[in-house]
């Protein structure tokens, strides 16, 4: 059933999408800047969007010495560490004045508000065009949070004065607590259990890690294998044309109660460009999507089965959005920074499972998910030989009958013991979309018509993480697009479990 | 039901002394409201008309139509709730609770439910209709009254207020002691399109029937103004409208949501603890800096000061994270809320130094400020210097002004910071 959805939202979503890009490349850890002493620019910039549209946008810049240097959208997502006490030097290059505000953090720089013309101008001390201000907070606590303007903020917020904070917990990579797990219902090639979570987070060269000091030595509640920021905006072109060209913005006002957004985005990009390659820059050497020069941040969550993957989201728009995720449901650990349990871990547990988060302005949400193929009654690797990581034991060897064809034809695709008894279209008449590898099975491959595929080298599963508000996923009307991304479920390498065999999607 | 001269003794008793006296002589407190149009100025100066609603209870009510509506405050002794209503408005209007019991009677017109309870009829032209409406089994909690009559007009007309139902034990909002707080205030968000209530103050409707160019206001509602309790900033900046949130304090923030949008209200520097949901403790309680208010939701929230020194001035920003507005060039219209935070017996507003209170700080201060320094003569308002650690104006107290204050002001006047 599920796999019958997820193979027709395939046929119909990716096979209208025309990738600009290659498949991302994913990292284990969400691209941004560390540091405790950061000099940013504010100034204009241009920003991209897959319908060809393009838009005028103000955002921050890393103008730290080896910084990025260029405008982005978002700002640069800060990662620092739990007691950090951070200084941020903006100069402001646009021809208003402009502020940076840090909710959830400890504000050591002042918090009396400006005026401007004898007026409200700013919640905090802002920095004049062509000045410099300098804000200094200190991270007294762990996990996701955002900067902002605190100036004009109906304008400077729709402008795209905004960017992510994680900051990482003392305890970060400092555990040893995984003996105190109970081991799940997850194989390996040898029939030994593993853990639901693969436990690398404690590994200082490991990819993993923990979002929130854990309560207790058996608080696991936001270890994670593998992180992905989510931080959703929208724009309304009209606005931003408004702001671009019209000269007499006094008697010519915009009417924001017609505010109405038609662009949205994560990590700054539109779908498909959020399954794009992201840009890096490594040792001055640029790469990745150099189409996109101010859009750095890409959104493709690539991870294995099994593998514990922890949501950072953030909502910088003006409306809610309902985040809805394809393949299995997330829980919501924690909520504007804060962990969901109570007295200190030891009373009742406040996180909750969801297949739709409402995404709420201005606020934060940590969500882990994790995919397993657990309880489709079927295994996901064909292979009935041998147990592969994590795969979900009790599914085991089950095949499809009565419904397995005799060879992979590519004909008659299998069809999972659960799925309705229909004769599925041939070859000639189906299509797969550029992620489509032609076979049910996770890590296989069969007959695809000609000309269809080439985005799915591993032979993955993908799942739609997006809003389920289908308007939404648009861009300026045109469908697919908006608030849409694909995760990834990336086989594990087939030689065998060796947890440190990473292939090169999967650094 | 009538109410005696001794019980409103009592109950103007209570409200200066404490409510637990009255505990075992009242059981049903009584409110007599009048529902009828006003007029409400905006900061750009747009008049709106509104319906709203006044508290006429004899002696204790001051007869004024406001918006939001008066706040109902009842002890914990009262099991029942009256409100008497006196509707000069030409349509028919109800009250109603979200969230308390009420013996449900839907009234109708030409076939349709049109009200979620029986109403007092619309009043005829310089007259005036009654109805009473009983709420039983009261429980502590923040609640929110309105119209129960076509709300979709009659809500964002400004038939609301806030409900205040108390536990026996005071200084708490529940009988959880986890509730307890030093001092409480109430903040009712809501909104306003001018167009609809010009509309419908005019003609009682907000359907033109115009054949050529027939016109819903309430399908085209499109608020441009916010108000966090009646106002919007401005004209919240008054310290008159402003919060207050002592240091070393716990405070009770008690959010109402009577508009129809959903709105954010975050506040800038500090996370406060969501402790109740429609007039429900919650067993847990959440810590946030962005609690989502739903419209027609009500929370209660901890702002927790109680680690502030007690001689350490704060201001703190309430504002709708959405960040609507009817301004492009300001904030004019948009919900944001001050909440201050000064030590006992000081002022330290960030917006002093506004000498001829005109919600602006420019030149004009600038010179008042000089005219009384040179005249001697103390203005508190012009009392800025020396400025707090954190830098707000909380001056020396007596009024005495100096060249310093001058100096500051002008600074303010001319957007240094
Ligand atoms: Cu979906």
């Amino acid at each position: 059933m599920l796999k019958l959805q997820f193979m027709k939202k395939i046929s119909l979503i990716l096979a209208a999408i025309i990738l600009l890009l290659s498949v991302g490349q994913a990292n284990a850890f969400i691209d941004g800047i560390s540091g405790t002493s950061f000099q940013f620019a504010a100034r204009e910039g241009r920003l991209s969007t897959p319908d060809g549209g393009n838009l005028l946008f103000w955002g921050f810049a890393d103008t730290t010495p080896g910084g990025r240097a260029s405008v982005q959208y978002p700002g640069p997502t800060l990662i620092i560490n739990q007691g950090d006490t951070v200084t941020i030097t903006l100069a402001n290059e646009l021809k208003e004045p402009v502020s940076m505000m840090f909710p959830g953090m400890t504000t050591l720089s002042s918090m009396v508000p400006a005026l401007k013309q004898g007026r409200l101008s700013s919640l905090v001390p802002e920095c004049e065009p062509g000045g410099t201000q300098t804000y200094s907070f200190r991270a007294d606590k762990a996990g996701t949070f955002y900067y902002q303007s605190g100036s004009n903020q109906a304008i400077q917020l729709r402008m795209g004065l905004f960017g992510a904070i994680v900051v990482r917990p003392v305890l970060h990579k400092k555990l040893a607590i995984h003996n105190t797990v109970p081991f799940g219902l997850y194989s390996s090639t040898n029939g030994v259990r593993h853990p639901q979570v693969r436990l690398d987070y404690n590994n200082p060269t490991g990819i993993g890690g923990v979002a929130y000091n854990p309560s207790n030595s058996s608080d696991m509640s936001t270890v994670y294998d593998r992180e992905f920021l989510y931080m959703v905006s929208e724009m309304d072109p009209k606005f931003q044309r408004w702001m671009e060209f019209e000269q007499d913005k006094i008697n010519k006002p915009f009417d924001f109660s017609a505010w109405k957004a038609n662009y949205w985005f994560i990590n700054g990009r539109n779908a498909p460009d959020t399954m794009g390659m992201p840009l890096t820059s490594k040792n001055g050497v640029v790469s990745g999507s150099l189409q996109l020069p101010s859009q750095p941040y890409n959104c493709m969550p690539l991870f294995h089965p099994g593998e514990r993957v922890l949501i950072r989201i953030i909502n910088m728009g003006q409306d809610f959005h309902p985040l809805h995720t394809h393949g299995n449901h997330m829980r919501v650990v924690a909520e504007d920074g804060n962990l969901l349990q109570s007295s200190g871990g030891t009373g009742a547990d406040l996180s909750w499972e969801a297949f739709t988060v409402t995404m709420a302005p201005g606020k934060t949400f940590d969500a882990t998910f994790t995919w397993s193929g657990k309880g489709l009654g079927w295994d996901i690797y064909e292979d009935t030989a041998t147990f592969r990581p994590y795969e979900y034991i009790a599914d085991h060897i089950k095949t499809f009958t009565p419904f397995t064809s005799p060879a992979a034809s590519g004909l008659t695709p299998k069809l999972p013991p659960q799925g309705l008894p229909v004769i599925m279209p041939g070859i000639q008449e189906t299509m797969a979309g550029p992620n489509g590898s032609g076979s049910p099975f996770l890590g296989s491959k069969e007959a695809l018509t000609p000309g269809e595929g080439g985005f799915n080298p591993f032979n993955g599963f993908f799942f739609m993480w997006h809003s389920h508000a289908e308007r939404e996923l648009t861009n300026n009307d045109i469908f697919p697009g908006g608030l849409l991304t694909m995760a990834g479920i990336v086989p594990w390498p087939a030689t065998g479990d060796n947890l440190t065999v990473l292939d090169e999607y999967m650094p | 039901m009538k109410i005696s001269t001794q019980q409103l003794t009592l109950i103007i008793m209570a409200a200066v002394v404490a409510f637990i006296s009255l505990a075992t002589e009242a059981s049903a407190r009584v409110y007599d409201l009048r529902a009828d149009s006003a007029n409400l100025t905006m900061p750009d100066g747009r008049v709106v008309p509104v319906w709203g609603f006044a508290d006429i209870t004899a002696v204790t009510g001051d007869g004024i139509i406001k918006v939001p509506g008066p706040t109902l405050d009842l002890p914990a002794a009262d099991a029942n709730l009256t409100i008497n209503l006196t509707n000069r408005l030409p349509v028919p209007v109800s009250v109603y609770i979200p969230g308390l019991r009420l013996a449900p009677a839907p009234a109708s017109q030409n076939g349709r439910v049109m009200s979620f309870t029986a109403h007092a009829p619309a009043a005829p032209v310089g007259g005036e209709t009654t109805a009473s409406f009983i709420f039983t089994g009261l429980k502590p909690g923040t609640f929110v009254y309105q119209s129960g009559t076509n709300p979709a007009t009659q809500i964002p007309m400004g038939l609301y207020g806030a409900v205040i139902i108390r536990p026996a034990v005071a200084n708490q909002a529940y009988a959880n002691a986890a509730s307890a707080y030093d001092i409480e205030q109430v903040a009712v968000f809501s909104e306003i399109d001018p167009d609809f209530n010009a509309y419908v103050g005019s003609n009682g409707t907000a359907i033109d029937p115009n054949p050529d160019k027939p016109k819903n206001y309430a399908l085209s509602y499109a608020p441009k103004y916010f108000l966090f309790n009646g106002k919007t900033f401005p004209d919240t900046a008054t310290p008159a409208a402003q919060l207050t949130a002592p240091p070393a304090m716990r405070t009770l923030l008690r959010l109402i949501n009577a508009g129809s949008r959903n709105n954010v209200p975050t506040i800038a520097g500090k996370p406060v603890k969501v402790i109740a949901e429609d007039g429900n403790f919650l067993a847990y309680a959440r810590d946030e800096h962005a609690p989502v208010m739903a419209a027609g939701k009500t929370l209660d929230v901890i702002l927790d000061l109680s680690a502030t020194p007690p001689t350490e001035p704060n201001f703190f920003t309430l504002f709708d994270r959405r960040s609507w507005r009817v301004s492009s060039s300001d904030a004019t219209g948009s919900m944001i809320g001050f909440i201050s935070s000064f030590p006992a017996g000081t002022n330290c507003n960030p917006f002093k130094g506004d000498m001829n209170a005109d919600s602006k700080i420019d030149m004009v201060d600038v010179l008042v400020l000089l005219n009384k320094y040179v005249n001697s003569t103390p203005d508190l308002n012009g009392d800025v210097t020396p400025t707090s650690a954190n830098g707000l104006p909380c001056g020396k107290g007596t009024g005495v002004l100096t060249l310093s204050d001058a100096l500051y002001v002008l600074r303010r006047a001319l957007s240094i910071n």
